[in-house]
């Protein structure tokens, strides 16, 4: 349904698998042989969200330290894999971070991406800038928006070059 | 009738006039007052019916589907003067789209003239060039010789030299079911019954005589391609259709494009940039067409 | 006033479609059918008629029968279907064509795709209920956004509740709550959406070279399946005079006599033919074929004439399965367990008795034909077969080392074998998303490759299904064929000259005859070996029940067949399943026979049908499981025998 509102948005999955495939992305853990209706199963998607949750709270950290209190037009990302919506809006010199939200709000910037590559993120393998160019972060929203978090967030996940 | 003088009450009985005039002009809201419903939107209306039920519909049924077209029609009405299609984007694309429509029916007014047809064409040969046609024959040998197919097919391949191009080889040859010859078939054909290894080969054979041995799926083949039309550039009569279309669709972009830069020249547009939450209040930019 | 010139200029925007519509359809390209006929207009009269006395050099000069077989899809769906949409498909049937004719096109996950080769002919059967929906609902077409439930739902994808909006949707549509405006036949969305259909197939037809069917999917029977896709022989000004029939009332009907209806209606109207092909009573739960009663009326003269009527073909192999034969059904019949979905019904709500099989499955269906033939005088399962995709990506790429999935999401990832497709937890029905099957196509012997030629041959059933691969297989019944007819070089012009083909009829055995069949199978040219042609028959015995037999005919390798008709020795096993590999170092590439029923009654119906059978190749799981570097989950299949299924041959007393 993504891929209605967001055009191509299912290419990012495509592109996911291709990263993990030719080294980009770390090559992703094999398939555990668990039934997904198990106990085990459930318990370790939910940890794996927390994962995610936890990483992408990191990554809401370094952008609110590299903005130093410049406004940032509001966003929302959302990752294919869980359908899981996360906000981020700016607010008093702050980044502040809505888990689980049920979508974007009608003016946020929308970015669609993946677990694998937030992980990738927060270890510093790949930067905002390189993820885009393999297509694995799409962004959505008025081009003036779109232009200035793009342009914010390649910013704040440059390499530290000293 | 004292009452009647006083300036009261004319100021009341002015505006209770002005109010059922205005009333009777159809109100605030309401821009347009009367809708006409014409015999050509009847019919339309009808013909809707008609079509989901393959039969007209009855008084009772016409009615129906009328009240709803009038109800429609005042809904319309109604909203836009209340404002409602501004700032929808819905709205406004559905605008844009038909607008685009309207130029581009504009655009097709103008039929492409030969020499333009022919320019195209030329331009670009590739998207209409036709597809090269064999004619060929062939005999096969097939997997079930085992170890002795590759000589098996020399040998063949020496006997038919020798007995030249018009041999009859109808009794020769493993398969049943293979054609043994094909005439002026397309090159696609051709990769469809032997695959594209064996059409490929014979793209580059020389004609008129036994060659080989051609492999394909189902073996090997000695071959003689007794005609090859190769992909030709068609003459314009042969494919107008293709190129108008082609041609139309092409043009009808590039029309859009100057189309909207020439409405450009009207529109000065500003891009108003947010400034710092010190700075001064935002200044409009120089002016950049957007693109 | 600003209102109307809104409401005149809708209209104007139609020319400029109709205008592309009259060109394509004015693309008369030279023939390439030449290798195919050179005789103008076939008919069947004519192909009764071929007498070749004395074969000239070229083989098909002077033929008016059809020389090769044409392969196509005719149920492939685009982003017009609310379902596909509902899963992110996003090509339309524009895109759908584009890719069936051989163009290399983006898939809906934004992979490269292109088929091995063209396919020859194509429907773009969109569900009629909701047609064009979200295409016009995302793109913001007034009509549907002038509803509050449109305008909720487009909120509701844009703001991130895609799912709960497609939830929301098809549960509206199943439950008919659809709101005012919705798109139905009689509004101006659903005549959009239609006409949309119609261009593109209108623009992509091309007679001599690819021929574009307008259709329609007519999805009814909510959990029990009784689809039936809807082909129109003619041509968009045709097609366009009426709308597809939907299911829900009032506009519409889920009962297929209703169906039926709406037909004779249109062929009336439109002055073209069209005819309905029903697929998947694997998951009819014992609805599709009955034989007592249905919709609560038994079964009468009426009905069985009226079915034999529109429907002339069947789809017996698609991605959710194929059901030709069941092993309950067939113990006997060790090719009958295939890809087969009989876990229970189309959305896993009910589950499988045993005593439903018979009515699902295609080969019981020709044998209670039969026996109904005898007690109202016609028979209603006289069924060419064929296969097609049931894709819901507009893609219909069904080979196994080329599959692209029955859905967006089960495009090419390292997922796609893992998950599951349907998954009820009450009922405990769970299908996987292995399971699925990368099947089949149409296969189809018409003279030339238009729409008329084409839609003739399927009329008549001279049709057979295959499971993806492209063999060309030649079925033909008479009573005077012999061994020597084997060994001719154009067992085609034989065939027709001294028999019917596939699809075709016997009757009245002539005094001490048992009717022959002349039976060849060509392997597809990039494609596997086969092991063997098989000719199932099946009959009424003496005491009025139905029977059934297998015979091997043609056997590769030499392996012997035994005096019962079959060949013990299996042909072998060349596959790599780590690798996804295989040689054609077994089987033989063409097998060609001549048979003659050993056990013929004369007095009693019959049917007769050749099964063609590859060697064993590796199926798209073991592709995937090679490509994507994953293991595949326990008791996955990962190795298939392809399979074509012709037309039967019936033999009436």
């Amino acid at each position: 349904m993504l891929n209605w509102a967001y055009p191509d948005a299912m290419h990012v999955r495509t592109a996911v698998w291709m990263a993990q495939a030719s080294g980009v992305l770390p090559r992703r853990e094999p398939v555990p042989d668990l039934d997904p209706l198990s106990v085990t199963f459930r318990f370790q998607q939910s940890i794996r969200l927390r994962d995610t949750q936890v990483r992408l709270d990191g990554l809401r950290g370094r952008l609110d330290i590299a903005l130093a209190g410049q406004p940032m037009p509001a966003f929302a990302v959302v990752l294919i894999g869980p359908m899981l919506w996360t906000r981020f809006e700016s607010a008093e010199g702050t980044m502040n971070m809505v888990p689980h939200a049920t979508g974007p709000a009608r003016d946020d910037v929308v970015i669609v991406t993946d677990e694998p590559v937030v992980a990738a993120l927060a270890e510093g393998r790949i930067t905002v800038r390189e993820a885009r160019a393999q297509g694995l972060v799409k962004t959505y929203g008025t081009s003036e928006n779109v232009v200035r978090l793009s342009a914010l967030l390649d910013r704040a996940f440059e390499p530290k070059k000293h | 009738m004292r009452w009647l003088r006083e300036p009261l009450v004319q100021f009341l009985l002015i505006g209770a006039v002005l109010f059922v005039v205005f009333d009777l002009r159809g109100g605030a809201a309401g821009g347009g007052q009367r809708i006409v419903v014409t015999p050509g939107q009847v019919d339309a209306v009808a013909a809707g019916f008609r079509r989901t039920w393959n039969r007209p519909p009855n008084e009772q049924e016409l009615k129906a589907q009328l009240d709803e077209y009038v109800r429609e029609e005042i809904a319309v009405r109604e909203a836009v003067a209340l404002g409602l299609d501004r700032d929808d984007t819905v709205i406004r694309r559905r605008l844009r789209q038909k607008f685009e429509f309207a130029a581009e029916d504009a655009f097709e007014a103008t039929p492409p003239t030969d020499a333009e047809l022919q320019a195209h064409l030329d331009t670009y040969p590739d998207n209409f060039r036709t597809e090269a046609r064999l004619s060929l024959r062939q005999v096969h040998l097939g997997p079930q010789r085992g170890h002795a197919l590759q000589d098996d097919a020399r040998q063949m391949l020496e006997r038919l030299q020798a007995a030249g191009p018009d041999t009859d080889i109808r009794t020769l040859g493993d398969s049943r079911l293979l054609p043994a010859s094909l005439e002026n078939t397309a090159l696609g054909e051709v990769a469809r019954i032997f695959g594209d290894e064996f059409a490929g080969a014979l793209l580059k054979a020389e004609p008129g005589r036994w060659v080989g041995p051609v492999r394909s799926g189902y073996g090997l083949h000695v071959v003689i391609v007794d005609g090859r039309e190769g992909g030709q550039l068609p003459a314009l009569a042969d494919v107008r259709p293709l190129v108008e279309r082609d041609f139309l669709a092409g043009r009808r972009q590039r029309a859009l494009d100057a189309m909207y830069e020439r409405l450009l020249a009207r529109y000065p547009v500003v891009i108003e940039r947010r400034s710092r939450a010190t700075a001064a209040p935002a200044s409009a930019a120089a002016a950049e067409p957007a693109r | 006033m600003r209102t109307h010139s809104l409401r005149r200029s809708k209209l104007a925007a139609l020319p400029a479609g109709a205008l592309a519509a009259a060109i394509a359809g004015v693309l008369a390209l030279p023939t390439s059918a030449s290798a195919q006929a050179d005789a103008g207009a076939p008919d069947k009269a004519k192909l009764e008629k071929v007498h070749p006395s004395k074969p000239g050099y070229s083989p098909y000069a002077g033929r008016t029968f059809p020389t090769l077989p044409l392969f196509g899809d005719t149920h492939l769906h685009t982003s017009y279907s609310l379902d596909a949409g509902a899963f992110g498909a996003r090509l339309t049937p524009k895109d759908a064509y584009r890719f069936a004719r051989g163009e290399e096109i983006t898939s809906n996950t934004g992979q490269p795709v292109k088929l091995s080769r063209p396919l020859d002919f194509l429907v773009v059967a969109d569900h009629s209920d909701g047609m064009g929906f979200f295409p016009q609902l995302m793109g913001g077409d007034p009509e549907v956004l002038a509803t509050p439930q449109g305008r909720k739902w487009y909120d509701q994808i844009k703001g991130g509740q895609g799912a709960e909006a497609a939830m929301d949707i098809i549960a509206s549509f199943s439950g008919n709550k659809m709101p005012k405006g919705f798109p139905t036949p009689g509004t101006p969305a659903y005549r959009n959406a239609w006409q949309e259909t119609i261009k593109a197939a209108e623009a992509y037809n091309e007679p001599g070279r690819f021929t574009a069917f307008i259709g329609y999917e007519w999805t009814a029977g909510g959990s029990s399946n009784l689809h039936r896709n809807v082909v129109f022989r003619g041509n968009g000004a045709q097609a366009g005079l009426v709308e597809p029939f939907t299911t829900l009332p009032p506009l519409g009907s889920g009962d297929p006599v209703d169906l039926w209806k709406w037909m004779a209606a249109t062929e009336q109207k439109t002055g073209t033919e069209v005819l309905a092909i029903a697929h998947n009573g694997n998951v009819s739960n014992g609805l599709m074929f009955p034989v007592v009663e249905t919709f609560g009326k038994k079964l009468d003269r009426d009905y069985v004439q009226t079915r034999a009527r529109w429907e002339p073909l069947y789809e017996v192999t698609q991605t959710k399965g194929t059901g030709e034969a069941h092993p309950f059904l067939s113990p006997n019949d060790e090719f009958a367990n295939f890809e087969l979905w009989d876990k229970g019904n189309l959305d896993g709500t009910a589950t499988k008795a045993k005593d439903m099989l018979e009515f699902e499955y295609a080969r019981s269906a020709l044998k209670n034909g039969l026996k109904l033939e005898e007690q109202l005088g016609t028979n209603p399962y006289k069924f060419g077969m064929i296969g097609s995709s049931d894709a819901h990506n507009g893609l219909a790429a069904l080979e196994e080392d080329n599959f692209f999935g029955k859905t967006a999401p089960q495009e090419p990832s390292p997922e796609r074998m893992t998950k599951a497709f349907i998954d009820n937890q009450k009922t405990g029905v769970k299908v996987m998303d292995w399971e699925v099957g990368a099947s089949g196509y149409a296969a189809v012997w018409a003279t030339e490759n238009t729409r008329e030629a084409i839609f003739d041959a399927m009329k008549r059933r001279e049709t057979y299904a295959t499971t993806g691969p492209r063999m060309a297989v030649r079925f033909f019944g008479g009573w005077d064929f012999t061994p020597a007819d084997a060994n001719n070089r154009m067992p085609a012009v034989i065939g027709y000259a001294k028999g019917v083909p596939m699809g075709g009829d016997l009757k009245s055995a002539p005094q001490g005859k048992s009717p022959t069949f002349l039976v060849a199978a060509l392997k597809d040219a990039i494609g596997a070996n086969l092991d063997r042609i098989q000719v199932v028959k099946g009959w009424v015995d003496k005491e009025g029940k139905t029977q059934e037999r297998v015979y091997d005919v043609a056997v590769s390798g030499g392996r012997k067949i035994e005096a019962d008709g079959r060949a013990k020795a299996p042909v072998g096993n060349t596959v790599d399943i780590e690798n996804a590999t295989w040689a054609n170092s077994i089987g033989a590439p063409e097998l060609i026979t001549v048979w003659k029923d050993p056990q013929f009654d004369a007095r009693q119906r019959a049917f007769y049908y050749a099964r063609v059978i590859e060697i064993p190749t590796p199926r798209w799981t073991a592709y995937d499981a090679k490509r994507f570097g994953i293991k595949p989950l326990p008791g996955t299949t990962m190795v298939l025998q392809e399979r074509a299924y012709t037309a039967p041959i019936w033999y009436t007393p």
